[in-house]
C-alpha cells in the first residue's frame, strides 16, 4: 500500500470514534499503515474528551454511537479547533443525517461497508488540504516580509475600480 | 284430519236435524191432541145431556088415570115439554160432536181412527131414532105404558153409549200416551247415542288437532326459539305430514341456509382476518429487516476492510521488494490470521442476524401445536436487542421455562414483539423494560412492564381499536395491538392493559391457558 504521507512532513492525526468493537480494532491497525496516528474511541462522550485534550487533523466517526452521536462530536470539535476536517462513517443510509453533518462543514460522507482505499483516499485529501494550506499560509508571510504592507498603492479611478472589484470577488472562494 | 271434520259436519247435521225433526213431530203431536181433546168436553156433553135426558125422563111418569081425561097441570105438561127439549139438546150434542169428529184434522194415524166412535156415534144415532120413534106415541109418558118402559130401556142403552164415548176417546188417548213414551224413549236413546258418538268424535278431532297441530306448531315454535337463541345446528324433526311437515321442512332448509351463508361468512372474515394478520407481519417483518439490514452494515464493513487489508498485506509480503526481519514477518502472519479469524467471526454475526430475521418472517399457516413459551419469548428479545434503535435499553428477562402453551408460534412471536416495541419505543435511553412468564391458576401469564411515558384513562380504552396509533415517532400501521389482541383471542387467552397514567409507565399483560397435558404430568407428578 502506497503510503499517503510522502507530502506529508508530519504524519496525520487521526481520531476513530465508532462503537463497533471489530472496526476499533481493525482501524487501530490500518490507518498506521496509512501512515496516520490514530485514536480509538468507543463513543461519543470519550471521543469529545479526546478532542478537549489535544487537537485532531481528521475524525472519522459513526453516527449512531452510544452517548453524544457524531453530529455532536463534530460540533464540539469545529467549536475547539475550526480546523479539524471530519469524515462521517455510518451503517444508516439516510440522506438526511448526511446532509446535517456536511452542513456542520465534514469533510466527506461515507456508507459502510466501504473499502479502505475510499477512506484512505479522503484522508489523503485531508492531508493535501491541510499542506496545502500550511503552504499558503507560509507563501503569505514570505509575500508580507518581501512586499511589506499588503496595501495596494495608487488611488487612480480605474485603481479604485480594481480595488471595488477585489472587494467584491474576494470573500467568494 | 278431513275426515274428522266431516264426521263431525256430519254429526251436526244430524243432531239438528234430528232436533229439527222432533220439533215438528212434537207440534204436529200437540196440534192432534189439541184436535182430538177438541172432541172430549163434546163428548162429555153428550153424554151429559143424556144423563140430563133420562133424569127427566124419570120425572115424566103419570098415572094412567089421567090417559083419557087431559087436564094436565101445568106440572105434568112441563116434564114432557123438558123431556122434548132435552131430546133436542142431545141431537144437538150429539150433531157438534159427529160435526167435531168428522172435520177432525187429525194427521196422526194412531190417534186419527174413529171407527169406534163413528160405531158408537151410529149406535147413538140408532138409539135416538128408537127414542123419536117411541116418543112419537103419545103415552109415552104413562108410567104404565110399555112404551115408557121401552124408553125408559131405550134411554138406559143410549145412557150407556154416551157415556162409552168419552171413555173410548180416553181410552185412546192413554194408548196413545202409551205409545208415544215407547218413541220418546226410542229419541231419547237415539239422542244420548248420538251426543256420545258426537262427543267422542269432538274428543277425537281435539286430539288429532292436538297431535297434528298444536304439537307439531309447539315443536315449531321450540325450533324457532333455538335458533333465534343462536343454535343453526337445530333442525326440526316433526312426524307429521302436509302443510306442517311442508313447514317444518321450509323452516329447516331456511336455517340451513343459513348456516351455510353464515358459514361462509365467517369463512371470508377468517380469511381475510388471515390477511390483515399477515399484512401486519409482513409490516413487522419490514421493521425488522430495516432494522437488521443496518446492523448488518457493521461486520460487512469489518469483513471488507479485512479482506481489504489482507490483500494488501499479502501483496506486500509476496513482493520482493519490501525487506523484512523474521520478527515483523512473524508479527506480520499473526495478524493476517487474526484478519481471517475476523473475517468469520464477523460473517457468522452477519447469519445469525439474517437467520433469526428469516426465523421470525417465516409465513405459511403454521398450526397451533404445544409450545414451551419461554424460548419463543426469548428469540424474540435477541431479535430485538441487537437493533440500533433499541441499543442502549434494557430488557429484563424472567421466565418459567417450564410453561407450555397450545399457539401457533409465529403468531405469538408477532404478539410478543409488538408489545416488546411498544415498550421500548415508549421509553428513553436507560429505560427498562421488564418481561415476566409466570404460571397461575392453570394459566400462563405474560407480562410487560416499561417505566415510559404510559398512558391516560381514555387511550388505554381505545388502545385495541384498529388504526388507534400513538407512536410517538408517527411510524406504524396503527394495526398491531388491534391484531394482536386478535390473535390472543383466537387462543382463548386474554390481554390487558394497566397504566397508572402518563408518565407513570404501562403494563401489558397476556394469559393463556396452560396445556392440558402438562397440568395432567404436573398433577401425576405432585400425586406421585
Amino acid at each position: 500500500m502506497s503510503k499517503p504521507n510522502e507530502l506529508q512532513h508530519r504524519p496525520l492525526k487521526v481520531l476513530f470514534a465508532d462503537d463497533e468493537v471489530p472496526l476499533q480494532e481493525l482501524i487501530a491497525d490500518e490507518l498506521p499503515r496509512m501512515g496516520c496516528r490514530v485514536t480509538v474511541c468507543p463513543d461519543g462522550s470519550t471521543a469529545v474528551a479526546a478532542i478537549e485534550k489535544e487537537a485532531f487533523d481528521c475524525l472519522i466517526v459513526d453516527l449512531d454511537m452510544p452517548g453524544l452521536n457524531g453530529i455532536q462530536v463534530i460540533e464540539r470539535a469545529k467549536e475547539l479547533s475550526p480546523g479539524t476536517e471530519a469524515i462521517v462513517l455510518t451503517g444508516k443510509s439516510s440522506k438526511d443525517t448526511a446532509i446535517a453533518a456536511l452542513r456542520l462543514g465534514a469533510f466527506d460522507y461515507l456508507q459502510k461497508p466501504c473499502t479502505l482505499i475510499e477512506l484512505q483516499t479522503r484522508l489523503q485529501r485531508v492531508a493535501e488540504k491541510r499542506e496545502l494550506t500550511r503552504k499558503v499560509v507560509a507563501l503569505e508571510t514570505r509575500l508580507k516580509k518581501v512586499e511589506g504592507s499588503r496595501e495596494m498603492v495608487g488611488n487612480h479611478p480605474l485603481m479604485n475600480q480594481v480595488r471595488r472589484l477585489i472587494q467584491k470577488v474576494a470573500p467568494s472562494d | 284430519m278431513y275426515a274428522g271434520f266431516l264426521i263431525l259436519f256430519c254429526i251436526v247435521l244430524a243432531l239438528s236435524w234430528s232436533s229439527f225433526q222432533g220439533n215438528v213431530k212434537f207440534r204436529k203431536l200437540t196440534k192432534n191432541i189439541r184436535e182430538r181433546s177438541a172432541e172430549l168436553p163434546l163428548a162429555a156433553d153428550l153424554s151429559h145431556e143424556v144423563n140430563k135426558l133420562r133424569a127427566t125422563l124419570s120425572q115424566c111418569n103419570r098415572a094412567p088415570a089421567d090417559k083419557y081425561v087431559i087436564k094436565a097441570p101445568i106440572g105434568d105438561v112441563f116434564p114432557r115439554f123438558q123431556f122434548r127439549t132435552n131430546l133436542a139438546s142431545v141431537h144437538q150434542a150429539l150433531a157438534n160432536y159427529v160435526l167435531q169428529l168428522e172435520s177432525g184434522k187429525t194427521t196422526d194415524p194412531r190417534i186419527a181412527d174413529i171407527t169406534l166412535e163413528r160405531d158408537l156415534v151410529d149406535q147413538v144415532e140408532q138409539s135416538l131414532i128408537e127414542i123419536d120413534g117411541l116418543v112419537s106415541h103419545n103415552d109415552w109418558d104413562l108410567g104404565s105404558s110399555r112404551y115408557h118402559a121401552a124408553l125408559e130401556k131405550e134411554l138406559e142403552n143410549l145412557q150407556g153409549l154416551a157415556n162409552k164415548l168419552p171413555a173410548v176417546l180416553k181410552q185412546r188417548m192413554d194408548e196413545f200416551a202409551e205409545q208415544i213414551r215407547g218413541e220418546y224413549q226410542a229419541a231419547v236413546l237415539v239422542s244420548a247415542v248420538m251426543t256420545f258418538i258426537g262427543m267422542t268424535a269432538v274428543c277425537v278431532l281435539a286430539w288429532g288437532f292436538l297431535k297434528l297441530i298444536f304439537l307439531p306448531l309447539e315443536c315449531l315454535l321450540k325450533g324457532t326459539r333455538e335458533v333465534a337463541a343462536g343454535n343453526y345446528d337445530y333442525r326440526v324433526e316433526l312426524k307429521a305430514n302436509g302443510e306442517i311437515l311442508e313447514l317444518a321442512e321450509g323452516f329447516n332448509a331456511m336455517t340451513h341456509n343459513f348456516q351455510e351463508i353464515k358459514r361462509e361468512l365467517n369463512h371470508q372474515v377468517q380469511q381475510r382476518t388471515k390477511q390483515v394478520v399477515r399484512s401486519e407481519q409482513m409490516a413487522s417483518v419490514g421493521f425488522l429487516a430495516a432494522g437488521v439490514a443496518h446492523e448488518i452494515n457493521n461486520p460487512l464493513a469489518t469483513i471488507a476492510w479485512s479482506a481489504e487489508s489482507l490483500e494488501s498485506r499479502l501483496l506486500d509480503i509476496l513482493s520482493p521488494q519490501v525487506e523484512r526481519s523474521p520478527e515483523e514477518h512473524d508479527a506480520e502472519i499473526a495478524s493476517m490470521k487474526k484478519y481471517l479469524r475476523r473475517i468469520q467471526d464477523e460473517a457468522f454475526r452477519c447469519k445469525g442476524i439474517t437467520s433469526s430475521l428469516l426465523d421470525f418472517s417465516r409465513l405459511g399457516d403454521a398450526k397451533k401445536s404445544p409450545n414451551t413459551l419461554g424460548p419463543i419469548i426469548e428469540s424474540v428479545i435477541e431479535m430485538v436487542k441487537p437493533l440500533g434503535r433499541y441499543r442502549r435499553r434494557n430488557i429484563d428477562f424472567i421466565c418459567d421455562a417450564r410453561i407450555q402453551v397450545v399457539v401457533n408460534p409465529q403468531e405469538v412471536k408477532q404478539v410478543i414483539l409488538n408489545l416488546v416495541t411498544n415498550a421500548l419505543d415508549s421509553i428513553d435511553e436507560g429505560g427498562v423494560v421488564s418481561v415476566n412468564l409466570k404460571q397461575e391458576n392453570q394459566r400462563a401469564v405474560l407480562t410487560v412492564r416499561d417505566n415510559g411515558c404510559g398512558m391516560t384513562e381514555e387511550v388505554r380504552q381505545h388502545l385495541f381499536e384498529p388504526f388507534f396509533t400513538r407512536r410517538r415517532d408517527g411510524q406504524g400501521t396503527g394495526l398491531g395491538l388491534s391484531i394482536s389482541y386478535r390473535i390472543i383471542e383466537e387462543h382463548d387467552g386474554q390481554i390487558e392493559v394497566h397504566s397508572e397514567g402518563p408518565g407513570q409507565g404501562s403494563t401489558f399483560t397476556i394469559s393463556l391457558p396452560i396445556y392440558q397435558n402438562q397440568q395432567h404430568e404436573q398433577a401425576k407428578r405432585i400425586a406421585a
